[in-house]
C-alpha cells in the first residue's frame, strides 16, 4: 500500500465514523457544571488573600493542637521517631490517614508491609495490625508501581520526575531520588540531569547501600533504556549501562544481578520478555525461556510483575501470552540456580493480574483475573490451586500481591474504574484464605 | 487560592463560553480516539473540568483551543490506558480478550480501526486530526503546541507505526483463520 492508498484509507475511515456535535445534554451538564464553579470561584474565595491565608494557618496549628498531634511511636528496631507534628510548620498539615485506601504499596523483609496514599508512606512492622504515617515531599507517580522502594521501617527511596510520562511533553526531563534513612523523619533528594522523558522509572535495592535506578524504555521513547546505580545509599548515582527497549518490570537478585521484564504496551514495540545483567547493569542477555524462543515482548508477550526471587538462587517469574486463538496465557518458570536456567513449571489460559509471589522455595501465589482469583502453590510451581477466599470485595482486582511472611499476605485491590484506579489495601493472616481492609488509622500519628 | 481571588468572574466567565464553543470538536476528537460515543461524551465532560480547574495555566488565552486539544487527547489516553488494564476474561479455558478496539470500531473499516487501536493515544489523535479533522502539518503544530518539524516527524512515525499494526493485524487474522 502506497503513502497516497493508506491516508485515502484514513481519511475514508474517519468520514464514515462521522463523528455528530456535541450531544445537547451533555453540552447543557457542562455548562452547568461550569457555571456552578463560577459561582464558587465569585463568592467562596473573596476574602482578603493575606487575611485568608493567616486564618487557614491559625486553623491548621489549632486543630492540630485539638487532635494533640504527637510524635509517632517508634515502631521496629532502629527506626526513628517522626517529628512532633504539632511543632513542625512544615508537617503541620502531615494525613493522619485511616482506612486502607492506596496509591501504591509493597512488603519488605522482616515481616514488613507500605502502602502509598498521596504523599502521606505508611508502615507497618507487625503485618499491619499497627501503621506510622509520615510525609513525603512530594506525591509519588501511582501510576508508576515501580517508583518507590522500602528495604526496611527506616530506608526507603522514590523516584520523581519534572515530566509526566505520557504527557507528550517532549523537553528533556530530570529524575530526583528522594531517600530517607530515618523512617521518614527526613528527606533528601538528589538529581539525576539527563533526559529522561517518556520512560518508566524503576527504583530497587538490594541492601542500604547499593540500589538501582532503570529509566525504562516505553512506546513513546526512543527506544533506550538507561540504567542507573548506587553504591552510597542513594546520594549519588552513576550510569550503570544502557540498554534497548528493556522492560520496566525490574527486580535486582543480588548486589550485580538485574532483571528487566517486558511490560505489556498499546502499541508495537519488542522488548525482551526477560533479560539480565550479572555484571550491574552494564551489559544485557536476553534470558532464555523454555517454549518462548522467537516471542516477542510487550505486544504479544509481558510480565504481569516483576520476577520474584526468595534468595539468590530462587525464583519464579510469569508471563502472560497471546494464544493463537487469541486467548491470554499464563505461563510459570522457576529458577533454582539464579536464573541461569529456567524450567516451565506450569500453564494455563488465565490472565495473571499482577505479580507472581514467592514466598520461599515452594509456596507461591498468582492473582488472576477471575473467575479463578488467587492461586496458590506450595510445590515450587509445580501445580497451583485456586484458594476459596473470604473478605475481598466480589470479584476483585488484584493490582498488586505480596507476602510479608508465609501466613501474612497483602493485596491491593481495585475500587473504581478513574485512571489511576483508587485501590485499597487489603490483608490476610492465613495464606490468602481470609482477609480484611487494612486499617491505616490503628496507631497512627493521630492515635 | 490566590489567583482565584485575583482573577476576575468576567474573565472566567469568558473562559467558560470560549471552552463551550469548542466542545463539538472535543467531541469529535475524542470519539475519533475513543471510538466509542459514550466515552467520548464521558471524555469531553472531564477534559471540560479539567480545563477549568487548570486554567490559570493558560498564559495566552488565544492558544485555548490547541490547549484543550491537548487535554482531550490526555483524558483520552487514560481512557486507552484504562480500557488496557481491563481486558475481559470469560472463563478459564476458553479464554476471549475484549480486544484492543471498542465496540463502534466495528463501524468504518475495522482493520484499520484495529490497528489505530494498537497504536498509542498520542499517534491516534495526531492521525484523527490530520485524515480526520484535515489539518495540515502548520495546523497541527499550532494545535499541539509543537514545531512544525515536530509535528511532520511525528506524523512520519505515527503512519510507520500504523503500518506495523496493519501488519500485525493482518497476522493475526492469519492465525485465526
Amino acid at each position: 500500500m502506497t503513502d497516497d492508498e493508506l491516508e485515502r484509507r484514513l481519511r475514508a475511515h474517519y468520514r464514515s465514523l462521522a463523528a455528530d456535535e456535541v450531544p445537547a445534554a451533555l453540552r447543557a451538564d457542562v455548562d452547568r457544571r461550569l457555571g456552578a464553579r463560577l459561582t464558587r470561584s465569585g463568592v467562596a474565595f473573596r476574602p482578603a488573600p493575606a487575611l485568608g491565608l493567616a486564618v487557614a494557618a491559625m486553623l491548621v496549628v489549632a486543630v492540630g493542637l485539638a487532635l494533640g498531634l504527637r510524635p509517632a511511636a517508634v515502631v521496629g528496631p532502629g527506626a526513628s521517631a517522626s517529628p512532633s507534628l504539632a511543632a513542625s510548620p512544615s508537617l503541620a498539615a502531615s494525613p493522619a490517614f485511616s482506612g486502607s485506601s492506596s496509591d501504591l504499596a509493597g512488603t519488605f523483609a522482616g515481616g514488613g508491609v507500605w502502602a502509598i496514599r498521596g504523599s502521606g508512606l505508611l508502615v507497618s512492622t507487625d503485618a499491619g495490625a499497627t501503621w506510622r504515617q509520615t510525609t513525603m515531599p512530594t506525591a509519588p507517580m501511582a501510576i508508576e508501581t515501580g517508583s518507590v522502594f522500602v528495604l526496611d521501617p527506616t530506608h526507603a527511596w522514590y523516584v520523581t520526575s519534572n515530566a509526566m510520562r505520557g504527557s507528550g511533553d517532549w523537553t528533556p526531563a530530570t529524575l530526583t531520588i528522594h531517600r530517607t534513612a530515618d523512617g521518614g523523619a527526613s528527606w533528601q533528594e538528589t538529581s539525576v540531569t539527563g533526559d529522561y522523558r517518556e520512560t518508566a522509572r524503576v527504583i530497587t535495592f538490594v541492601d542500604v547501600r547499593h540500589g538501582y535506578l532503570v529509566a525504562s524504555a516505553d512506546r513513546l521513547s526512543d527506544g533506550l533504556s538507561t540504567v542507573l546505580r548506587t553504591a552510597d545509599g542513594g546520594a549519588s548515582w552513576t550510569v550503570a549501562g544502557t540498554g534497548r527497549w528493556l522492560g520496566s518490570q525490574v527486580v535486582a537478585s543480588d548486589i550485580d544481578t538485574l532483571w528487566t521484564g517486558a511490560q505489556q504496551e498499546a502499541g508495537p514495540v519488542i522488548h525482551p520478555v526477560l533479560a539480565v545483567s550479572r555484571d550491574g547493569g552494564r551489559s544485557w542477555t536476553e534470558t532464555r525461556l523454555p517454549g518462548l524462543d522467537g516471542v516477542v515482548g510487550g505486544t504479544m508477550a509481558y510480565l504481569p510483575g516483576p520476577p520474584a526471587f526468595s534468595d539468590a538462587a530462587h525464583g519464579i517469574v510469569a508471563v502472560v501470552t497471546t494464544g493463537a486463538s487469541g486467548s491470554l496465557r499464563t505461563d510459570r518458570y522457576a529458577t533454582a540456580d539464579g536464573g541461569r536456567n529456567w524450567r516451565s513449571v506450569s500453564g494455563a489460559t488465565v490472565q495473571a493480574a499482577c505479580n507472581p509471589v514467592i514466598v520461599d522455595a515452594t509456596h507461591g501465589l498468582l492473582a488472576t483475573v477471575n473467575p479463578l482469583g488467587l492461586l496458590a502453590t506450595a510445590d515450587g510451581g509445580a501445580t497451583w490451586k485456586a484458594l476459596r477466599s473470604t473478605g475481598l470485595p466480589e470479584q476483585p482486582w488484584f493490582v498488586w500481591l505480596g507476602a510479608i511472611d508465609s501466613e501474612h499476605i497483602a493485596a491491593l485491590i481495585e475500587t473504581g474504574h478513574s485512571y489511576p484506579a483508587p485501590a485499597d489495601l487489603y490483608l490476610s493472616a492465613d495464606g490468602g484464605s481470609t482477609w480484611r481492609p487494612a486499617d491505616f488509622g490503628a496507631s497512627g500519628v493521630a492515635g | 487560592m490566590l489567583d482565584e481571588v485575583a482573577t476576575p468572574i468576567a474573565v472566567d466567565d469568558a473562559f467558560r463560553r470560549t471552552l463551550l464553543r469548542h466542545l463539538d470538536e472535543a467531541f469529535r476528537l475524542a470519539a475519533f480516539i475513543l471510538r466509542d460515543r459514550v466515552a467520548a461524551e464521558d471524555a469531553v465532560q472531564e477534559a471540560a473540568m479539567l480545563a477549568w480547574d487548570r486554567r490559570r495555566s493558560l498564559r495566552d488565552s488565544a492558544a485555548i483551543e490547541g490547549w484543550f486539544t491537548r487535554i482531550v487527547v490526555n483524558v483520552c489516553r487514560d481512557e486507552l490506558r484504562r480500557r488496557a488494564r481491563r481486558p475481559t476474561v470469560v472463563e478459564l479455558d476458553a479464554v476471549v480478550v475484549s480486544g484492543l478496539a471498542a465496540p463502534e470500531a466495528r463501524r468504518g473499516d475495522p482493520e484499520l480501526a484495529a490497528a489505530l487501536a494498537r497504536l498509542e493515544p498520542d499517534e491516534q489523535a495526531l492521525l484523527a486530526l490530520r485524515f480526520g479533522r484535515d489539518l495540515t502539518i502548520p495546523e497541527l503544530s499550532i494545535r499541539l503546541a509543537i514545531p512544525e518539524g515536530t509535528a511532520k516527524s511525528r506524523l512520519h512515525h505515527a503512519l510507520r507505526h500504523l503500518r506495523a499494526a496493519l501488519d500485525a493485524e493482518r497476522r493475526h487474522g492469519e492465525v485465526q483463520r
